[in-house]
């Protein structure tokens, strides 16, 4: 079985790596920026929105990749199935590079402000990066190898970043009520932990992905 | 929905001598709607069509057991095989048209039975080659050989004269197989017309043919079903390997 | 980069080629020639009858001809009437009412209608039936023999009409004789000499064959004896045979025929000329005849139409024709059905088994045995057996039985040549066994099959020996079916055997070629409108 269709079987491989690639390079971003954030490097951010025009053209690339193999190929079936979770996996994960850009631009604004402040938020935030990024990882592994599971207990994770969050939040109001000229600062860090929980959001998006690989239904997680 | 079934068939069996070539095959055929036969190169699909309008009889050492109905009478038992065919008609993979001309070939069948006046004739014929969408091309030269007409104008032929005798159900062995893709669309086309008066079933090589134009789908495997239901659900998420495998191209 | 070898490989295959190619063309043309040669023959011989024949009065006559009053006669015949010309003792006897037909005289089958004018004018020489027609005036003479088949009319030669040559036929009459002395024609050192031919004739009266002994007869010297030369004869006999030439500076001249003869009776290796019916009673000497070649127009209309005569030797074959027809109609339609039923049976009913291999066996062995057993097998059993006696239906059915086995065997052939597609077609629409054979395999079987029955037919046609038998030789047309016919190929033979008359046996010869022909080529014309359901028609159309 299967010796037929090996440069079909190729191609999709080829599509799979890529998507995977393009996760690596999300997770990379969304690092860089939280890193940026942490220790107030301007430069470094502006890198980080400038990488953002590579993840868009992966994003087109697959897309087109997929139309190609379509046409082509006439996919039924798992391989349909899966092409178009590539397609549907690539726009989300363009969307959380776009999230990762959001929080640089946080992290350029945060740059003029006193240490003081981000020292107390820093980990909160990177704790919920941290977690983001694992579901990411486990988000996209699982969609390629419709691996239900995994992205089951991946979509779980979302339940902790949404309780990080909204204890952040809660500091964060008081905190700004309690020193009004500090305002900027705690805002911007609030927009960037609220980008971090955006991008966990979309990897549960993504873990719905594996049960339309795995069993062609559309799960709500 | 579901009306009672055209035909259903339970436990067939078919034996070439000691071969056997149908195992234990249950399925019910729904009709005004289209049900095509998928599978590998000699897995039984057309010799499975053969035994529902008894031209399995031609074949010498062919034996056939278990129960084919047809709108609940015995095919094997409680019809007579002229009956049955006229009824249940069959168009064949290489169109096969008669040495004579269009229009005898189309009122061969309606003469066969007794059909006699000239008016009626003409009535049939041009009835039956509208039907068939082949009308419009051959209305000014009915009488010229019907070997004359292009591959796919000749299977369009072939049906025209298989619905000239007004039968119920449509058998089509690969009606497109040896046409141009043309000539296929617009069989195709005439097969989805057609499903609205009559019932067809259709074996198949091509996927995406099988895909396109039909309701229900069988995939055949070594004389067996290996599986069937509605095409939609056929080809997005079948639910056996084997049959994942055969539709994705990918056998060994 | 080919190498040497090869392209002197390609070149000498390139050679083989060219030689096969030459070899395959000269044997197709041989084939084609021989045969072109064989019908050109056959058709050359059949229109025209170029024939050899000796006759007592020499060869060539006059227009006129002399009477005993110094004047001259004509002769005038119908233009239906085929001859060359007559001796005075046919005219004599025509004239006279001796001869009732031109049978024997023209090989046609016309009587003889005397027309002359109302007083003799004859006298003497001529003397006419009672049943003569007279006539006032040489015009109507002309007219009368204008109008009757089969009319001769005599005239002196100046009251003719000057147009009458349009309209009647002038024959010229044959007068003369050479009359020799007896020993030239005796039996010398096994040698006879039995006639001379007209080069001869001239070269004996012109002196420039000295002794008998070069043209096959005795050793003899040659003694030639003349009329006088201001006499009609001389004059006619110098004009005709020696084309003016002169005389023989011996020949003895005579002042009169009984003179003359007694000359050459009396005169060892004597030769002379006298008008015939001096000649004719006279035992003293004898008449060397002389040859001629004679051309004529042979297979004609009348041949076809008129009826044979006098054992084929008169006439033509009408009716012969007509029992070719008939027999060729009766074997078609027995053979037919039942070959072509027996083909359907082998094909598409009987179980193929041992039995049917044995069938087809014997049906094909039986396509090859000699036509003759067949005839045999019919004498016995028709002929005798079932008490039918030698007749149409004799012979119908024992050439029934000779091509049934090819009309079995073509037939079985293109039946199985039908694809098996269109049986399937037809048995899928519902129509039964018997319907599908009919309608469909038959139907296109047929150029197949009708290419068996000419193949029958002419197997038929050309049947002799097994029809002598079994159908038997007479020569009128039928009146039932136990009674004799005889067919062309059987006339053709007897014709031959009985040496009645090659020119009209290669008339029939060539009316059996123009009856195959036209059987073929009327089944081809069948064959190949029922080939045109069977091909695309003229030309594909797309769509």
């Amino acid at each position: 079985m299967g010796i037929t269709r090996k440069n079909y079987d190729l191609q999709i491989s080829r599509l799979k790596y890529d998507v995977l690639e393009m996760g690596r390079r999300v997770r990379a971003a969304m690092a860089a920026a939280v890193e940026a954030l942490e220790g107030r490097d301007g430069e470094a951010a502006v890198a980080v929105r400038e990488a953002d025009a590579g993840i868009n053209a992966m994003e087109s690339a697959i897309h087109d990749e997929c139309a190609r193999l379509i046409a082509m190929e006439q996919p039924v079936a798992r391989d349909l199935r899966i092409i178009m979770a590539m397609i549907k996996a690539a726009l989300e994960l363009e969307r959380i590079g776009d999230y990762a850009g959001n929080i640089a631009r946080a992290a350029e604004r945060a740059a003029g402000l006193p240490a003081a402040r981000t020292a107390e938020a820093m980990p909160v935030i990177a704790a919920m990066a941290d977690l983001a990024s694992r579901m990411l990882s486990d988000a996209v592994g699982s969609v390629l190898d419709g691996d239900v599971g995994r992205a089951e207990a991946a979509a779980r994770m979302d339940d902790d970043v949404d309780r990080i969050y909204a204890g952040f939040l809660r500091d964060g109001i008081r905190g700004m009520a309690a020193e009004p000229e500090g305002i900027d600062g705690v805002l911007a860090l609030l927009f960037a932990a609220k980008h971090v929980e955006r991008i966990a959001d979309h990897a549960v998006n993504l873990c719905e992905l594996a049960f339309y690989v795995e069993n062609g239904e559309n799960r709500e997680l | 929905m579901t009306d009672e079934a055209k035909l259903r068939i339970r436990g067939l069996d078919l034996h070439y001598g000691e071969v056997q070539a149908l195992k234990k095959v249950d399925m019910d055929i729904v009709p005004n709607a289209v049900t095509a036969f998928i599978g590998p190169s000699g897995c039984g699909k057309t010799t499975f069509l053969k035994t529902l309008n008894r031209m399995i009889d031609l074949i010498p050492g062919a034996t056939v057991t278990g129960t084919v109905l047809y709108d609940g009478r015995d095919v094997y038992g409680d019809y007579d095989v002229i009956e049955l065919r006229k009824r249940i008609g069959m168009v064949f993979q290489k169109p096969n048209p008669f040495p004579m001309s269009i229009f005898d070939n189309v009122a061969y069948g309606p003469r066969v039975h007794g059909m006699k006046g000239r008016r009626s004739l003409e009535e049939t014929v041009e009835r039956s080659l509208k039907r068939a969408a082949l009308w419009g091309e051959v209305s000014d030269r009915l009488h010229k050989p019907a070997l004359g007409l292009s591959g796919g104008q000749q299977q369009r032929l072939c049906i025209a004269r298989l619905l000239a005798v007004e039968p119920d159900v449509l058998l089509m062995d690969e009606p497109s197989s040896a046409l141009d893709p043309i000539s296929t669309a617009k069989i195709e086309d005439l097969l989805e017309e057609l499903k609205k008066l009559y019932t067809i079933v259709i074996v198949t090589h091509n996927m995406q043919q099988a895909a396109r134009i039909s309701d229900r789908t069988a995939f055949f495997l070594h004389g067996e079903v290996v599986e069937m239901r509605s095409t939609e659900e056929m080809f997005f998420k079948p639910k056996d390997k084997r049959t994942e495998d055969y539709i994705s191209g990918r056998f060994g | 980069m080919e190498s040497n070898g090869s392209t002197e490989n390609h070149r000498k295959v390139r050679r083989m080629d060219a030689a096969a190619t030459s070899v395959l063309w000269a044997s197709a043309a041989f084939t084609i020639g021989i045969l072109l040669c064989i019908v050109g023959y056959i058709v050359f011989r059949g229109l025209v009858s170029d024939n050899r024949r000796s006759y007592e009065v020499i060869g060539r006559g006059a227009p006129s001809f002399p009477l005993p009053d110094g004047g001259e006669g004509v002769v005038i015949v119908n233009r239906s009437l085929r001859l060359a010309d007559l001796t005075l003792e046919d005219v004599r006897s025509l004239l006279g009412g001796e001869t009732a037909s031109w049978g024997l005289l023209s090989g046609q089958d016309l009587d003889v209608v005397p027309v002359a004018l109302r007083d003799g004018q004859g006298d003497g020489t001529l003397s006419f039936a009672a049943a003569t027609l007279r006539k006032d005036g040489a015009e109507e003479v002309v007219r009368a023999v204008e109008a009757a088949p089969g009319a001769v009319g005599f005239l002196r030669a100046d009251i003719l009409p000057p147009e009458a040559a349009r309209r009647v036929k002038v024959i010229p009459v044959r007068s003369i004789a050479i009359a020799v002395d007896p020993a030239v024609m005796e039996l010398t050192d096994g040698r006879r000499l039995a006639s001379v031919d007209e080069a001869v004739l001239k070269d004996l009266f012109t002196g420039r064959i000295a002794n008998w002994k070069s043209v096959g007869g005795p050793d003899l010297p040659v003694r030639v004896f003349r009329l006088e030369p201001a006499t009609v004869e001389s004059r006619g006999f110098r004009g005709l045979a020696l084309d003016g030439a002169d005389w023989a500076a011996t020949a003895a001249v005579q002042p009169d025929a009984r003179t003359l003869l007694r000359a050459v009776a009396s005169t060892p290796g004597a030769v002379g000329f006298v008008p015939y019916a001096e000649a004719a009673g006279n035992a003293a000497v004898k008449l060397l005849p002389v040859e001629r070649r004679e051309i004529r127009p042979n297979l004609t209309l009348s041949f076809f139409l008129e009826e044979p005569k006098r054992a084929g030797k008169v006439g033509g074959v009408s009716t012969i024709i007509g029992n070719t027809l008939l027999m060729i109609l009766l074997t078609l339609l027995m053979a037919t059905p039942i070959g072509v039923g027996a083909a359907v049976y082998l094909t598409e009913y009987a179980r193929q088994g041992p039995l049917v291999r044995i069938l087809r066996f014997g049906t094909e062995t039986l396509a090859g045995i000699p036509s003759i057993i067949f005839g045999l097998f019919g004498y016995i059993v028709f002929v005798g057996a079932f008490h039918w006696g030698i007749g149409l239906l004799s012979g119908t059915l024992t050439v029934t039985m000779m091509i049934l086995p090819t009309i079995v065997r073509t037939a079985e052939e293109a039946i199985k040549a039908v694809p098996a597609s269109h049986r399937e077609g037809s048995l899928a629409l519902g129509a039964t066994r018997w319907q599908t054979v009919t309608r469909v395999v038959l139907r296109a079987a047929s150029p197949g099959i009708l290419t068996g029955v000419i193949l029958g037919i002419g197997r038929a046609i050309g049947e002799t020996a097994a029809l002598i038998f079994t159908m038997g030789t007479d020569y009128r047309s039928i009146q039932g079916l136990l009674s004799s016919a005889r067919v062309l190929s059987v006339h053709l033979y007897i014709l031959v055997k009985e040496g009645i008359s090659f020119d009209k046996a290669f008339a029939t010869a060539m009316i059996l070629i123009v009856v195959i022909l036209a059987v073929n080529f009327t089944a081809t014309r069948l064959i190949g409108r029922m080939h045109f359901m069977q091909t695309t028609g003229g030309g594909r159309h797309d769509g």
